[in-house]
């Protein structure tokens, strides 16, 4: 009987724990917190966070840059209230918005040249993979999943014509796995995408472009009601930031380089050449959401349709 | 044999009683409304995703991918860790160098490994068998070392007496007396294996038919389906606790406590 | 012309430790007589378990010859089992009846099982330990640990037991019961006993012939043959004498 006693007093503990802890995630308004992830179509959020960008227009406020391995841990840290405002591609947005989150677009950020790059002289097409042939990809329900679907869908016939060859490797893993033979096939972006391609014999069975049919946004920033309700104010000035980013990227590559060199501890010219690539655009217009969700439906990767795009936009 | 099922209906009611009050203490939570159902799904949620799961034989099938890994993985590596025990204790010299080996290698988790890993042997099921391989045969082989060591001359002369060969004596008499450190360097290893097959298959999972248990938890994740996250968690637990609570003592009641204490 | 199993003449034995050798075992000679009983008196640490040790082959002689049967003694074998003192030296793992029969497939393995299986019951019955058959080590007293023992040495079959004090750590009563047995099982075999003992008592109704091992020169054996008749009993006449007389020799 004691035991049981006890044990009711350590769950009550636990529970009255649990709900202050919950009751404590809500971040003051002062502050915002903003998630992104590795590689070159981000430069923008760095750019925005070494120039102060976002505390030039709210002086008082405190800013949060946090990177995240992928967008599922982004889309977590934003249920949970832990994160304002994220970036990442279109499908996750979908799939979390499907599921009843309740968060829309704010701003898009960036295209970019994104494909499928092998190694192997005898893969031509999507046609020439064999059952052992591998390829990898960050993971299921990504941009590079989706755009790999639709070319498999366009060539193949069938969306998931690749899939049970499909492997989920991060990035900077994926690029050594191809290096090393391990895989014959890698669905990557840049710096990654450009140093594959620098590889001899490297080329691209399938490019973003080609599988999409049209131009399309690869980056785009997301944020919760949570922060566009009460935050309004920081929320436009991350907007604003963004905004300022990007034009000045596009207007002066140059010191751009110089200073995303340091970020991406890579080399000043190396990166100049990056962000001036063919396809590198970067643009807070967010294009090819209706495509991506009309893909996305008709294969079951989300439930429900977004019938307008106020659904998907804040403004 | 009453006393030990005595104390295997115990641990279970305490385990189901630990259990039940904290799956009251979730739904509470839930019904307040005041967590989303993305992080805290309803228990009905969870539960109806594990019975969706569990009868189209999905659950079943990502589970017996991952078990027979480590179960494939378990048996290499102990076959190993006895070859390299055997030669550390045949040999001085040999010795020296398995004792630095473990030593470098042991507290190296397998994940750590992964990028080489990757490198050496692709990303297929190799990969996986070399990191369960890897979690398995050191505290195997640091286990075999101190049971070999804690025989007593007299089970080894008693062997020599009946004419058995150094393989004999090592079959017949060193490994069955160090039976109760092997047991509990099963016991570790499975620990760390079971951790490195699920983690290894969330970072290269394959889709399609090979993927195990970690693979159907991750891709659970990557299509927000938190409810069926939790049940393939759910699942990762109740296997733990099969395994655990039952498989090892069991194995240890059938062996040790039969046989009696310390050899 | 009498028939010598064991003959050791000028046997030397060194243990080889970090600090260097040392030396138990110098110039030792010793005959066993084949069938007789054989005891080897001696204080504790005087090297009765090395010379036993040495002739069951666990151990190699630096110098002198060792013959048994007229032929060195080169490895350990069958046809001279080791009795140890301690009570775990059945295998814990196996069952009494296993333990005898794991050395019996190596002993006799033209054998069928069941002609095992009658082997090792045999055995199990002349040590009254048929109904323990089952039973784990860890099951049985310490008197019923030495008796399967036994049992398992003697369904073996061997040329020479080899016996180190194996009654030493039984109280009064069941070292009395399982002397009496071991006397039924040597008169039955065809056996013949090396029986190590530091009991003057024990030596006297045990043996046919005994040495006396004198620790000061390092294993040094002197022979004395036991006049008494058998049966023997404690009370018998001229037991009190010889015992004396061993008493006074072994000062
Ligand atoms: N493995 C060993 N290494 C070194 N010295 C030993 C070893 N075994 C026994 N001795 C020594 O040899 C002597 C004889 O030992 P032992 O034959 O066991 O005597 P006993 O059986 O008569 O008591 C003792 O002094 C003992 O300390
Ligand atoms: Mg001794």
């Amino acid at each position: 009987m004691n035991r049981m006693k006890d044990m009711t007093k350590v769950l009550l503990l636990i529970m009255v724990s649990l709900m202050l802890m919950i009751g404590c995630t809500r971040d003051t308004e002062g502050s915002v917190t903003i998630a992104d992830q590795y590689g070159l179509a981000y430069a923008p959020l760095q750019i925005a966070k070494l120039q102060q960008l976002i505390e030039k227009r709210v002086p008082d406020a405190q800013v949060n840059w946090v990177q995240m391995a992928n967008t599922a841990a982004i889309r977590e840290a934003m249920v949970s209230g832990r994160v304002d405002v994220g970036f990442g591609a279109i499908p996750p947005f979908l799939i979390g918005w499907d599921h009843g989150m309740d968060w829309k677009i704010a701003t898009g950020l960036s295209r970019s040249p994104l494909g499928l790059v092998t190694l192997d002289p005898e893969l031509q097409s999507l046609r020439d993979f064999s059952a052992e042939d591998r390829i990898a990809l960050p993971q299921p329900g990504s941009i590079q999943h989706m755009l790999l679907s639709m070319a498999a869908e366009e060539q193949l016939g069938s969306a998931d014509a690749l899939d049970t060859r499909i492997i989920t490797l991060s990035h900077p893993d994926g690029v050594s796995a191809l290096l090393s033979g391990s895989i014959q096939a890698h669905f990557t972006s840049p710096p990654y995408l450009f140093t594959e391609l620098e590889q001899p014999g490297a080329h691209m069975l399938v490019s973003g472009t080609e599988a999409f049919g049209e131009p399309f946004s690869f980056i785009v920033g997301y944020a919760s009601r949570a922060c566009y309700d009460s935050k309004q104010k920081l929320y436009r000035a991350c907007i604003e930031a963004v905004q300022e980013a990007v034009t000045f990227i596009e207007e002066h590559p140059g010191e751009a380089a110089q200073l995303l060199s340091q970020v991406y501890e890579m080399d000043q010219e190396l990166i100049l050449k990056y962000l001036t690539a063919e396809g590198m655009v970067y643009d807070t217009q967010v294009l090819g959401i209706r495509k991506f969700s009309e893909f996305m439906h008709s294969r079951g990767y989300i439930e429900e349709e977004p019938r307008s795009l106020e659904e998907l936009f804040w403004d | 044999m009453g006393l030990d099922r005595r104390r295997r209906m115990s641990i279970i009611i305490t385990r189901a009683g630990w259990i039940l009050s904290t799956l009251l203490v979730w739904q509470l939570i839930v019904s307040t409304r005041r967590v989303s159902p993305l992080i805290l799904p309803s228990l009905q949620a969870i539960g109806s995703s594990f019975w969706s799961s569990l009868i189209t034989g999905d659950l079943v099938r990502y589970a017996g991918v991952s078990i027979s890994l480590v179960l494939a993985g378990g048996l290499i590596g102990t076959l190993l860790a006895a070859v390299l025990a055997v030669a550390a204790y045949q040999s001085k010299f040999l010795a020296g160098g398995i004792d630095t080996l473990t030593a470098v290698a042991h507290p190296l988790p397998g994940i750590a490994l992964l990028p080489l890993v990757i490198l050496w042997s692709g990303t297929g099921i190799t990969s996986v068998l070399v990191i369960i391989v890897h979690s398995v045969i050191w505290p195997m082989t640091i286990n075999l070392r101190s049971g070999f060591s804690s025989v007593h001359q007299r089970y080894i002369d008693v062997g020599r007496n009946y004419g058995f060969s150094r393989l004999g004596i090592m079959l017949h008499i060193m490994i069955p007396a160090s039976w109760s450190y092997m047991l509990a360097g099963l016991r570790i290893a499975w620990a760390r294996s079971w951790r490195a097959v699920i983690s290894a298959e969330m970072i290269f999972g394959v889709m399609g038919a090979s993927g195990g248990l970690g693979w159907y938890i991750f891709q659970r994740r990557v299509f927000m389906d938190t409810a069926g996250m939790y049940a393939g968690i759910a699942v990762l637990i109740m296997i733990g606790l099969v395994i655990e609570d039952h498989l090892f003592r069991l194995l240890e009641h059938k062996t040790i406590s039969r046989w009696g204490g310390r050899q | 012309m009498s028939d010598t199993l064991v003959s050791m003449k000028g046997l030397d034995f060194s243990y080889r430790t970090p600090d260097g050798s040392i030396r138990v075992l110098d110039q030792v000679d010793l005959n066993v007589e084949r069938g007789e009983f054989t005891c080897i008196l001696g204080r504790s640490g005087c090297g009765k378990s090395t010379l036993l040790r040495i002739l069951a082959g666990f151990e190699q002689h630096s110098g002198g010859s060792l013959l048994i049967d007229g032929t060195p003694l080169t490895a350990p074998s069958m046809e001279r089992i080791m009795i140890f003192q301690e009570f775990d030296q059945l295998l814990p793992w196996k069952s009494v009846r296993e333990n005898l029969l794991f050395p019996l497939r190596k002993r006799f393995p033209d054998e069928s099982a069941a002609q095992l299986h009658e082997r090792s019951e045999q055995a199990l019955a002349l040590t009254g330990l048929s109904q323990a058959a089952g039973l784990y080590p860890r099951q049985l007293s310490g008197g019923m640990k030495q008796r399967a023992a036994l049992a398992r040495a003697l369904a073996l079959e061997p040329k020479l037991l080899l016996m180190d004090e194996p009654f030493a750590s039984l109280d009064l009563k069941t070292r009395d019961s399982l002397q009496q047995l071991l006397l039924r099982l040597w008169r039955e075999s065809a056996a013949t006993m090396l029986f190590v003992t530091h009991d003057i008592q024990e030596a006297i109704l045990l043996s046919d012939r005994l040495y006396i091992m004198d620790e000061r020169e390092q294993g040094r054996l002197t022979c004395y043959e036991n006049p008494l008749r058998r049966p023997r009993s404690h009370s018998m006449e001229g037991f009190k004498s010889f015992a004396l007389r061993i008493a006074r020799a072994f000062d």
